[in-house]
């Protein structure tokens, strides 16, 4: 660039300086966040999950409820992730926990200004879902009303993004799909799982792998759904309709990276 | 007299053929080899045993591979007669009960990004029968 033209811009930036310094007449505020498509969720979705919550709390009468983030794509860093409520003119900054779980005060104005829950990574970074925890359970086991309840939260939320085909979507509109869905619901472990495995009393049963990693689904199905490609190894589905199982039943989550305490379980159970 | 006297003997012979090999899955020969005792203690050493053990001795999983390096094998063995075996006049309603009435198995097994076995679990659900009467 020549000394000319570089004269020429500067006095550009100058003019335009000068101009955005002068104060002007009622303008409209543009707010610039830094990122043109940012993942978000709509407020009031997440409100509407809150009270499926408090609908259905008798799944879970001891549990919480809080939303959760899950890194659903490669680079994207957990880290630094902040979350805000923003609407026209609310800005409500949501503390984010080192886990990415967070909880969402109820806010009229942020429902009137039809708000958004929204991060600083951009579009489809995370999965979002609930995370309903009743306290006092067993290290690496979930509740099985607990996940009826996230089942109901995630349904009033529209959280969970995947191939709903139209005789689903007619099936959710008239009846409790949660309930009387055929099929299985879309959960995450902590980690990579290996095994789970449904307790009740003396009643136990593994899930199988059709029910692990997706694997039910055809692999260009899998495409669409909030688990692939980093949630994979970590999805498991539980098929909460079957009402055979109560609400305390236990879902024992083995992951891959614990130590091997039952090998030998094999040896006795062969033929 | 003389359709049944046509009729009879073939369908003995494809019924025997059907509960022949009906046997041979009896065994549990569905995906892969047969599951036995012997089988899974050799091809199955956490730390030892490689994937080339498994295969050689197992036969061919289905696998679930993983950006960690992690790799999942899977088995399944279900005990009972051939699945064709349901549509051969006679034996139809034998397949039927057997296939009622046998527990579904799957072998898992967990490979480190190393290429060694970790961990494997068996897994076993109840028969179609069982669940009916757990039901009640």
């Amino acid at each position: 660039m020549k000394w000319e033209e570089l004269g020429w811009l500067g006095a550009l930036v100058a003019c335009g300086v000068v101009h955005a310094a002068a104060p002007g007449p009622a303008m409209p505020v543009v707010r610039v966040d830094g990122l043109t498509d940012p993942d978000e969720q709509s407020y009031r979705s997440m409100v509407r999950g809150m009270d499926a919550f408090e609908r259905y709390h008798g799944l879970a009468p001891a549990a919480t409820l809080r939303y959760r983030l899950y890194p659903r794509q490669p680079g994207v860093r957990a880290q630094g992730t902040t979350l805000a409520i923003r609407g026209d003119s609310v800005d409500i900054p949501v503390p984010l926990a080192d886990d990415l779980t967070f909880t969402l005060p109820r806010d009229a104005k942020a429902w009137d200004e039809r708000a958004d829950v929204v991060t600083n990574r951009k579009s489809r970074s995370f999965a979002w879902g609930p995370d309903v925890r009743t306290p006092g359970l067993p290290p690496n086991t979930r509740r099985l009303g607990d996940l009826r309840l996230e089942c109901q939260i995630d349904r009033a939320a529209r959280l969970l993004v995947g191939f709903k085909p139209p005789a689903y979507l007619v099936l959710e509109a008239t009846v409790d799909v949660c309930m009387t869905y055929p099929g299985a619901w879309l959960y995450y472990g902590d980690r990579a799982v290996f095994n789970v495995t449904l307790v009740h009393g003396g009643r136990r049963e593994p899930l199988f792998s059709s029910s692990l990693y997706g694997d039910a689904l055809a692999k260009p199905f899998q495409l669409f759904y909030d688990f692939y490609p980093l949630l994979v190894d970590r999805t498991y589905t539980v098929k909460v309709s079957d009402t055979s199982w109560p609400d305390d039943t236990l879902v024992e989550l083995e992951y891959m990276d614990d130590a091997d305490h039952g090998a030998a379980a094999v040896a006795a159970v062969a033929p | 007299m003389t359709a049944l006297r046509f009729f009879l003997p073939r369908l003995g012979a494809v019924a025997g053929l059907a509960v022949g090999l009906g046997g041979c899955a009896m065994l549990g020969l569905y995906d892969g080899a047969p599951l036995t005792e012997a089988a899974t203690r050799q091809a199955l050493t956490p730390g030892v045993s490689t994937r080339a053990d498994v295969a050689r001795v197992l036969g061919t999983a289905k696998v679930n591979t993983f950006d960690s390096g992690f790799e999942v094998w899977t088995y399944r063995y279900k005990a009972g007669l051939p699945v064709f075996a349901g549509y051969v006049p006679g034996v139809g309603a034998l397949a039927s009960l057997a296939d009622a009435t046998t527990r579904e198995r799957e072998l898992a097994i967990l490979f480190g990004p190393e290429g060694f076995v970790r961990k494997y679990r068996l897994r076993e659900a109840p028969s179609r029968a069982e669940r009916l009467v757990g039901s009640r």
